[in-house]
């Protein structure tokens, strides 16, 4: 009994890494080296703890995958600026505005995150916009 | 010359484990605080710092007294010590690793991810910790003849423990970290399959307690338990893709996910079932701490799967994600099934049958039952209230929404300190005890 457990432990093992590979090899949309940079920026000031990007992140604050709409670059600058009740005031410099601004405009051309705009399907799955 | 005595390595690993919940639901409550008070503590503490601080003392006290609960049990059964080194280093590493985590969040120092905001650097330290702990139980596996299941929960659950944390700074390599897709997706991989890697530790610790209590070693070796086991298995491997259901990633991910999750409802109806089963059961009028959490924790099982489940279905799920209902069941599972699991361990294994019927400990059980059910209620009222707010597109602002929930923020900021005077009740005396070295090791 203990061998066949352990065959079909192999089997869903092998299956796993298979799977992982294969995402590994999905097509994604490529952004360059501001992007990197302004997602340390995003990591560093630790703006995960209140806002969200695709649904995912703290509660606090609202999501910000697509923020670069409501005003663009000046609009990021107020807000990280003057900060909220909620919200710190950040010494960020202009580079680091900047990086974060190019970061926050890649993830909003990345796809759509709004829930509302999606479609479901009668066997309860969804389908994006 | 008086001979210096070390403490036992494990045993010093779950009081360490016990402080980290003592800190980890003090910054919690300050936390959710923030919620209904606006600016609450900011220029001290803040949501920034209370938020990884909370995440990080809980995540590492599950992780840490999972470990070496798991360490205690195998020692039990196959009767041998693993080398010394091997315990000591570990625990050397835990604490550089704890302590580098604390000083960089109260200096603002972050720089990593979500549950994992602190600098890179310091993960090398704790990946040391996970594989010493793989050589470690390494060791005791030649010494066990024919693995009843629990076994194999705890070594599938620390091998991938080690795979999802090193797949979790994969976004370090380039190539992830210029994909903004691949790295979310893989990111929120590794996050489902930790939360899954550890489930496989503690609820394997649960299945060798019961068998400890009940004295019935049968249940363990069945293939009813094994088929439950590699059920399990398949969901840690790949249903973890209904964390990013409308991330713009393949449609197979989600659907694969989607599938897989379903076929959870075989243990919801199976739990049910047990339930009803010890429902009709005559029970004895008193039964000690242990078995009192393990079976707050089969409650808890019962209430979270059932929203797992719904969640999971891709329709409900553009309800519930991004809101408070996520939370919500973060919490059910974090507090209601794996701190009421381990808790329930660190009873059967250390706390003498005495002490588990003290007035103390049966007070801080209710005060935290209370508060937990009336924590996970009031977030999942205000995570369907915003559920509604993300699917009716300008309704009204993010600010204006925020305001209209004040009062279940209030009411989620006092349940929770309920919940800490419940915990508290139960942890410090422990924890007195264990200090003045008043308390066995089975």
């Amino acid at each position: 009994m203990i061998s066949s457990y352990r065959l079909v432990l192999l089997v869903l093992a092998a299956l796993f890494l298979a799977y992982t590979a294969w995402l590994l090899t999905l097509p994604t949309p490529y952004y360059n080296e501001n992007f990197v940079r302004g997602r340390r920026v995003w990591q560093k000031y630790n703006c995960q703890a209140c806002h969200q990007l695709y649904g995912l992140g703290g509660f606090l604050g609202p999501d910000l995958t697509h923020v670069v709409r409501k005003g663009g670059k000046p609009y990021l600058k107020a807000m990280v600026e003057t900060g909220s009740p909620n919200m710190p005031v950040f010494k960020m410099n202009d580079t680091e505005l900047s990086d974060l601004f190019l970061f926050l405009r890649g993830m909003d051309s990345s796809g759509c995150a709004d829930p509302s705009r999606f479609l479901t399907t009668p066997d309860g799955n969804i389908t994006p916009p | 010359m008086k001979k210096l005595k070390f403490p036992d390595p494990d045993r010093l690993q779950v009081s360490l484990a016990i402080v980290l919940l003592i800190c980890g639901v003090f910054f919690g409550v300050m936390a959710s605080h923030s919620y209904s008070a606006p600016g609450f503590w900011k220029s001290w503490l803040g949501f920034i710092k209370l938020r990884p601080l909370h995440v990080s003392s809980v995540v590492f006290w599950i992780l840490l007294s999972a470990q070496a609960l798991v360490n205690i049990a195998l020692k039990n059964i196959t009767q041998r010590k693993i080398p010394a080194w091997i315990n000591w280093s570990r625990i050397v590493l835990i604490f550089i690793g704890i302590i580098s985590i604390f000083i960089c969040y109260f200096n603002l120092q972050f720089g990593g991810r979500e549950y994992w905001e602190f600098p890179a650097w310091i993960a090398i330290p704790l990946l040391l910790v996970w594989l010493l702990q793989l050589a470690g139980m390494l060791f005791h596996l030649r010494h066990i003849p024919s693995p009843p299941v629990y076994i194999w929960m705890w070594y599938t659950g620390c091998t991938f423990l080690v795979f999802t944390f090193l797949e979790n700074y994969l976004w370090l390599v380039p190539g992830i970290q210029n994909t903004p897709v691949r790295d979310l997706m893989f990111q929120w991989k590794s996050a489902g399959s930790l939360v899954g890697s550890w489930n496989q530790m503690i609820y394997g610790l649960g299945m060798y307690a019961m068998v400890q209590i009940t004295g019935n070693t049968k249940p363990a070796s069945s293939p009813l338990a094994f088929s439950m086991y590699f059920l399990g298995l398949v969901n840690l491997m790949f249903n973890w893709g209904h964390h990013i259901y409308i991330l713009p990633s393949h449609g197979a991910v989600r659907t694969i996910s989607y599938v897989v999750s379903m076929t959870e409802w075989i243990i919801l109806l199976r739990l049910f079932y047990l339930w009803l089963k010890e429902f009709k059961r005559k029970r004895p009028e008193a039964v000690g701490m242990a078995l009192q959490f393990l079976m707050a924790a089969d409650r808890w099982v019962l209430i979270n799967l059932l929203l797992a489940l719904l969640m999971s279905v891709p329709a409900l799920n553009l309800y519930t994600h991004g809101t408070q209902v996520t939370l919500a069941h973060s919490m059910g599972t974090t507090i209601g099934i794996n701190t009421m699991l381990l808790l329930g361990i660190i009873c059967q294994f250390m706390v003498p049958m005495q002490m588990q019927y003290g007035r103390w400990f049966r007070a801080g059980f209710r005060l935290l039952q209370a508060g937990l059910i009336i924590f996970w209620a009031i977030l999942l009222l205000s995570g369907i209230s915003r559920g509604y707010w993300q699917m009716q597109p300008g309704i009204s602002s993010f600010q204006s929404m925020m305001l209209q929930h004040t009062m279940y923020f209030r009411i989620m900021a006092w349940s929770g300190s309920l919940m800490m005077s419940g915990f508290y009740l139960i942890l410090f005396p422990l924890l007195m005890k264990w200090l003045k070295n008043k308390l066995p090791t089975v």
